[in-house]
C-alpha cells in the first residue's frame, strides 16, 4: 500500500470538521488495507503517531535533524527551510516547499510505501550509540529522497509528533467499528485490554465480533487504568458508596501498572508509558516480593524523604525522566511502592472480579517489605471513623483519599462514580497551553501570559477557560519560553498561537460562567503551580470536568457540600 | 577462501570512503577477484569497486561467495590496522562471520558477524559522457575544498582547453582551472557542464589515498562517473547531479 494513499487520507481529514465525516474516511481507509501487517501499523499513523505512547521507542528526530535531511535530501539549504517556517508557520508547509524546489537529483526513485516508511522509522528508533545522528540523517534522507511535496508535508508532521487532523481515540474506535462493522463497545472494551489500535484493528478485521469479545488482557501490554471522580467529603462519599466503602490512602504518588512475566517486569506510568529503565531497584524488589509468576498490579509509587514523610510527586517523574546515573537518584530519591489493585493473575482475569475480593487476592500474592507496601486501607460504614482515617492521611502528608466500592468490578478508562477521590480543597485543574503572549519592558523577550485550554474529547481539540500570568518565577518563564517557541503555530502581534502539547497544573478561586470564552467558562484568579510533564494533552482536565466542578463548587456554595 | 594483502593501505581507504556512503552490502568474492556494487540510502551515490586478484599477495577462493558486510564494523575494524601491516580476510567455519588477521609484530584476529543484505539489484544507468579527463587525484580533490569556501554545491565544466571547477556563493566565488596540459589524459567531444553536491564528492574523494590516478566523466546535468585507479583496483563512482535553482 502506498504512502500517498495514507498522504491523501491526512489531506482529506484536515480539509473537514466533522467528525461523522471524518470518522467515515478514517474507516473507509481501514477497509482497503488487506495486509495484516499493515492493518496493525496504521491506525497509528493515523493518529499521527508512529509507535503507541507504552512503547519504549521513539524516534529521537527533532527539527534541526530533519531539517539537515531534507536539505540534504533536495539540495535546498537548511537555513532557506528555516527561514521559509517564518511565513508557513509550519516546518511540513515548508518541507513539501523544499521539496517542490528540490535541486538533487536521484538515481532508481522509487514510490514511497507505507511499509517502507514504517520500517525506516524503525529503523531510526533503533537507532543507538555514537555516529547514530548520522545513520538517522541518512536513513530520514532516504524517504525524502522519494516523497512528494505532500507526503513530506505529513512525514515530517509525523516525525515531529506535530499531525493536526483531529483525529483521537474515540473517533479512531467508532472508525474501526464502521470499517469492519462490529460493534463500537466491542472495539472500546478490546482497546482498554490491550492499548493497542493495531492488534484491535486486526482482529476487527479478521475476526469480527466474536474474536473481539474474546480479546483479553495481555501481560506486557498496559491495561488503560480505571478513574476516579472527585467527591466533596467524606460522608458524600461513605453515602455514593452505598453505606459502606473501602477508604484508602490517597498517596501523592505516580500511579503505576506493573506487569511481571517471570522475571520480566515491565512497569507503565499513568499515561501507559514504560518506564521500566529508570526505577531497576523497584523493579528488583518487585521480583521478590509479588508471589505469581505472571501477575498484572497497580500502585502508587511515593518518593520518600526525610523520617519516611513523602515527597511532592514531582520527585517520582524525576525519577521517570532520568536515563542517566540512576544509580545516583536511587539514594537521593529513594521510591516505596504501594499497591491498592490486582488485574490478572496467574492466567486468570481479575477485571471482572469485584474489588473487596480483588483486594483480598492482591493481599494474598504480596510479600510486603522492601519499600513494597499494599496501600493503607479501612473497610467502613461509619462515617466518624472515616473521617478520622482522612485526618490522619492528612497528618501523614498524604493528599486525601479515595473511596471505592466494595462491589465494583475494574472498569478500564472509566472515570465514574464507583471509585471517589476526597481532597482538602477545590481540585487544581490540569489545563493546556494553547497560546501566550509576549511580555512587556523587562519581559519582552519572554512570554509571560498564556492561555489555557480544556480537553474536548468529542473534537479532538482543547477549548480556552482561561489566562495565568501569576505563579511563575522569572525563571519559570524562561523555561516555558524555551520550551514553547518550537511549538508556536503562528504569531499576530504580542499574541502566539501555540501547539497543545504543555500541560501544567492550575490553581484559581472559582469558576465562573462566562461569555468571553466559547467554553461558557473562565478561571478567576488563576496560578499556576507546575508544570505536568506526566500527562499528555489527552490526559488534561476535560470540559466537562470543569462543567463538572463548576456545579460542585454551586453546591458548596449553596451549603449542601 | 584466504586473501591475503601484503599491506592494508589501499583496502583502509576504500573501506573508510565506502562507509561514509553506504552502511551494509553485499561483497561478491570469485575465483577472479571481490567486488560489490551498493547506493547510499539518499539513492544520490553509487558505488561499483572491483578488486582483482592481482591486487593480493595471495589469493585462494574454490567457489562463489555473497558476504553481507556491515560497513561501518568493518571500517571500525580496518582502523585498527597500520598502513603497512598485513591483512588476512578469512571466513570462519560455520560461514558466520568474515575473520580479519592483521599481522605486524602480532598476530590479531577479528570475528566481523555477517549480515542479511536486502536484495537490491542495481543496475548502471546508460550514460552519454561528452567528456572524459584524467587527472592527478590532489587536483580534484583541492579543487573541491576550495570550492566548498563559498557554497555547498560546485560545477564542473569543460571545453576543449580546460576543465573548470566553480562555485558561488554569499560568502563570493570560487574558479579553479585546469588547463588540458596537466591532465594525464584529456577527450572533449562537446563543451559540457553539471552540478554536484560538495558533501558527496568529499565522501569519495577520501579514496583518493589508495589512487593513483582518477578519471572523470561528465556530461550535461547528468551524473558523473568517477574511476579511482590503482593496480588491480577499479572504484567507480556515479554521482547524481543537482539541477540549478
Amino acid at each position: 500500500m502506498l504512502y500517498k494513499d495514507l498522504a491523501e487520507l491526512y489531506k482529506r481529514l484536515e480539509k473537514t470538521t466533522l467528525k461523522t465525516l471524518k470518522t467515515r474516511l478514517v474507516a473507509e481507509f481501514l477497509r482497503e488495507v488487506d495486509k495484516p501487517d499493515i492493518l496493525e501499523i496504521v491506525p497509528y499513523l493515523i493518529l499521527g503517531k508512529v509507535f503507541p505512547d507504552w512503547d519504549e521507542r521513539e524516534l529521537g528526530v527533532g527539527e534541526k535533524l530533519l531539517i539537515r535531511a531534507v536539505s540534504m535530501a533536495t539540495g535546498i539549504e537548511g537555513s532557506w527551510i528555516e527561514n521559509s517556517v517564518k511565513d508557513t508557520g509550519d516546518l511540513g508547509e515548508s518541507v513539501a516547499l523544499a521539496l517542490q524546489k528540490r535541486r538533487q537529483k536521484s538515481f532508481f526513485g522509487q514510490p514511497l510505501t507505507i511499509k517502507r516508511v514504517y520500517t525506516t522509522f524503525v529503523k531510526i528508533a533503533e537507532t543507538q550509540g555514537a555516529g547514530s545522528q548520522d545513520r538517522k540523517l541518512k536513513y530520514l534522507a532516504n524517504i525524502f529522497m522519494d516523497a512528494t511535496p505532500e507526503e513530506g508535508k505529513y512525514l515530517a508532521r509525523t516525525i515531529l509528533g506535530q499531525m493536526r487532523t483531529g483525529v483521537a481515540e474515540g473517533l479512531l474506535r467508532d472508525a474501526i467499528a464502521q470499517a469492519f462493522s462490529v460493534k463500537v463497545e466491542l472495539v472500546e472494551r478490546a482497546y482498554m485490554l490491550t492499548t493497542d489500535f493495531g492488534y484491535v484493528a486486526k482482529v476487527a478485521k479478521f475476526e469480527g465480533n466474536e474474536g473481539l469479545s474474546k480479546v483479553e488482557i495481555q501481560v506486557g501490554k498496559p491495561i488503560k487504568p480505571m478513574l476516579a471522580q472527585m467527591a466533596t467529603n467524606v460522608r458524600d462519599a461513605l453515602v455514593e458508596m452505598g453505606g459502606e466503602a473501602e477508604f484508602e490512602i490517597k498517596y501523592d504518588g505516580a500511579r503505576v501498572q506493573v506487569h511481571k512475566d517471570g522475571d520480566r517486569i515491565i512497569i507503565y506510568s499513568r499515561r501507559l508509558e514504560n518506564v521500566t529503565k529508570s526505577i531497576p531497584e523497584v523493579v528488583e524488589r518487585i521480583k521478590k516480593h509479588l508471589k505469581p509468576e505472571k501477575v498484572i498490579v497497580e500502585g502508587e509509587l511515593v518518593a520518600i524523604g526525610e523520617g519516611g514523610r513523602p515527597r511532592p510527586f514531582q520527585y517520582v517523574l524525576r525519577r521517570f525522566r532520568r536515563k542517566y546515573n540512576i544509580k545516583e537518584m536511587i539514594e537521593k530519591i529513594p521510591l516505596e511502592l504501594n499497591l491498592f489493585d490486582i488485574l490478572y493473575v496467574d492466567g486468570e482475569n481479575m477485571i471482572d472480579t469485584i474489588f473487596i475480593e480483588r483486594r483480598k487476592r492482591l493481599e494474598s500474592v504480596v510479600n510486603q517489605g522492601d519499600g513494597v507496601k499494599l496501600a493503607e486501607n479501612i473497610i467502613t460504614k461509619s462515617p466518624e471513623e472515616a473521617e478520622a482515617f482522612y485526618r490522619k492521611a492528612l497528618a501523614m502528608g498524604h493528599e486525601g483519599l479515595m473511596a471505592k466500592r466494595l462491589d465494583a468490578t475494574y472498569e478500564p478508562g472509566n472515570r465514574g462514580k464507583k471509585w471517589l477521590k476526597i481532597k482538602p480543597t477545590m481540585e487544581n485543574l490540569d489545563l493546556v497551553i494553547i497560546g501566550a503572549e509576549w511580555g512587556e519592558g523587562r519581559r519582552a523577550h519572554v512570554l509571560s501570559s498564556f492561555l489555557l485550554g480544556a480537553y474536548d474529547p468529542e473534537k479532538g481539540d482543547f477549548v480556552p477557560v482561561g489566562k495565568v500570568g501569576s505563579g511563575f518565577t522569572d525563571e519559570d518563564l524562561i523555561e516555558f519560553t524555551k520550551m514553547l517557541k518550537p511549538l508556536i503555530r503562528e504569531e499576530k502581534g504580542k499574541e502566539v498561537k501555540i501547539e497543545p502539547k504543555v500541560v501544567i497544573e492550575i490553581a484559581y478561586q472559582e469558576i465562573q460562567k462566562s461569555p468571553k470564552y466559547e467554553s461558557g467558562y473562565a478561571l478567576r484568579f488563576p496560578r499556576y503551580v507546575a508544570l505536568r510533564e506526566d500527562k499528555s494533552p489527552e490526559d488534561a482536565d476535560t470540559i466537562e470536568r470543569v462543567a463538572q466542578l463548576y456545579e460542585l463548587q454551586e453546591r458548596m456554595k449553596a451549603g449542601k457540600g | 577462501m584466504r586473501l591475503v594483502l601484503s599491506d592494508a593501505k589501499v583496502l583502509k581507504s576504500i573501506v573508510d570512503t565506502l562507509s561514509n556512503l553506504i552502511d551494509e552490502a553485499k561483497l561478491v568474492v570469485s575465483p577472479e577477484g571481490i567486488s560489490l556494487r551498493a547506493m547510499d540510502p539518499g539513492h544520490v551515490a553509487l558505488a561499483d569497486l572491483n578488486m582483482s586478484k592481482v591486487a593480493f599477495e595471495e589469493y585462494h577462493v574454490e567457489s562463489n561467495l555473497e558476504l553481507g558486510i556491515d560497513f561501518d564494523r568493518l571500517n571500525t575494524i580496518l582502523k585498527r590496522a597500520g598502513s603497512s601491516d598485513k591483512i588476512e580476510l578469512s571466513l570462519s567455519e560455520d560461514a558466520s562471520a568474515l575473520i580479519i588477521t592483521i599481522r605486524n609484530s602480532a598476530m590479531r584476529r577479528f570475528d566481523l558477524p555477517l549480515i542479511d543484505v536486502s536484495e537490491e539489484e542495481l543496475r548502471i544507468p546508460q550514460l552519454d559522457f561528452l567528456a572524459e579527463v584524467e587527472v592527478d587525484p590532489k587536483i580534484l580533490s583541492e579543487g573541491i575544498k576550495d570550492a566548498e569556501i563559498v557554497s555547498d554545491h560546485v560545477t564542473l565544466k569543460c571545453d576543449s582547453e580546460n576543465l573548470y571547477i566553480s562555485a558561488s556563493g554569499d560568502l563570493g566565488n570560487v574558479e579553479v582551472k585546469v588547463s588540458k596540459e596537466r591532465a594525464l589524459n584529456f577527450e572533449v567531444s562537446e563543451p559540457c557542464k553539471s552540478m554536484f553536491s560538495i558533501e558527496y564528492l568529499k565522501d569519495m574523494l577520501k579514496a583518493v589515498d589508495a589512487a593513483s590516478t582518477i578519471r572523470l566523466h561528465l556530461g550535461t546535468d547528468i551524473p558523473m562517473r568517477l574511476d579511482f585507479l590503482a593496480e588491480g583496483v577499479k572504484l567507480d563512482f556515479l554521482l547524481a547531479p543537482r539541477i540549478e535553482g
